[in-house]
């Protein structure tokens, strides 16, 4: 993301929120509030929970400005503590039973060879229509995966946080968030496998 | 042994993969294991048919590709690599499958405005109502302070 700035923009934004200026809140929202609004929405997949979200999200960043350290910048700082609303919402909603991911997972022989060869996919075509088609595809297959391996890959390879991030965020052990988010690669490419392969993708 | 001449090092790659598998009849699995006896070079194929298996490799494919394995594993990943095109591909189709996630959400963050230029949607993609009522409710919280 943004690069840390000491004295930079950020630090003079900092500096006006905590002396209370009114119109810094209103540019800190306009500066972050667009990318939070969207991170929101890939996680909550619901624009009025992903509004509340935001809103919490900015409610707490106000409150906890003391704790806004410089060597982070603002956008990472408050891309987190959004991630964080979300997931608290996340949790909060009523559970379903998740269904297994297995049957999306490879499947082996006895001597460990896949059960279906993996054959290759070819090159994605680049036309505008077709990306935009693609990009669909793509994410409804993200949002059929069972919700906690959707999660998990969101944050670890669309939202960009490290592993150890992804553990935190989600309250698993490290060694359990890497198995999680492989899985969820694992899965989605076994969604996609039959529509690449054949040219839908 | 008219049969042990005929099967060379392209019997015994073509057939080890049946014989990995169990499929391999009495007579072939026993040409295969003369061959790898009499055979230096198909003899190293074995060995590293045999060190990992196709279901090792899927299952560690993401320490391979986050570099987080020893060195001796990935040697014995890099050496299977070598020898198997199907996790080759395996490999291939889930790098592609990161991409085509990224690429799927990659252009939905609008980027934050720059504080010179005039950007074409004022609030930089937040709702207007949305910046209204935050900003009302943090009035409403420093005020009931």
């Amino acid at each position: 993301m943004d690069a840390p700035s000491h004295g930079g923009p950020d630090a003079v934004l900092v500096a006006r929120l905590r002396g209370g200026d009114e119109a810094a809140y209103a540019e800190l929202l306009t500066l972050h509030g667009g990318r939070m609004l969207a991170v929101a929405r890939r996680l909550l997949r619901n624009e009025a929970d992903a509004q509340d979200a935001v809103q919490e999200a900015f409610l707490q960043a106000f409150r906890s400005l003391e704790s806004f350290e410089r060597r982070a910048t603002l956008g990472t700082w408050l891309h987190r503590i959004t991630v964080n609303a979300c997931l608290m919402r996340l949790r909060s909603r009523k559970r379903r039973p998740e269904q297994s991911i297995d049957e999306l997972l490879p499947h082996y022989d006895p001597s460990g060879h896949h059960l279906r060869r993996p054959e290759p996919w070819p090159p994605r075509p680049d036309a505008p229509l077709e990306r935009e088609e693609r990009r669909r595809i793509v994410r409804d297959a993200i949002d059929s995966l069972p919700e906690s391996h959707r999660t998990a890959l969101l944050l670890r390879d669309i939202e960009g946080l490290g592993n150890d991030e992804v553990a935190q965020a989600l309250g698993i052990s490290p060694g359990a968030s890497k198995v999680r988010v492989h899985r969820a690669r694992q899965a989605l490419r076994t969604l996609l496998d039959a529509r690449v392969r054949g040219g839908e993708v | 042994m008219t049969g042990d001449t005929a099967f060379g090092c392209r019997e015994f790659l073509s057939n080890l993969r049946s014989y990995m598998n169990d499929l391999a009849d009495a007579g072939t699995r026993a040409a295969i294991e003369r061959h790898r006896d009499a055979c230096a070079r198909c003899k190293g194929v074995w060995d590293i048919a045999f060190e990992s298996s196709c279901a090792d490799l899927a299952n560690f494919l993401h320490e391979y590709l986050d570099d987080t394995l020893a060195v001796d594993q990935r040697e014995v990943f890099e050496r299977h690599l070598g020898l198997c095109p199907e996790c080759v591909t395996y490999m291939e189709t889930y790098k592609e499958c990161m991409e085509l996630a990224r690429d799927a959400y990659g252009d939905d963050v609008p980027a934050a405005p720059s504080v010179c230029t005039e950007s074409r949607d004022a609030h930089g993609g937040m709702p207007p109502a949305l910046l209204a009522a935050i900003l009302a409710a943090r009035r409403s919280e420093v005020d009931g302070a």
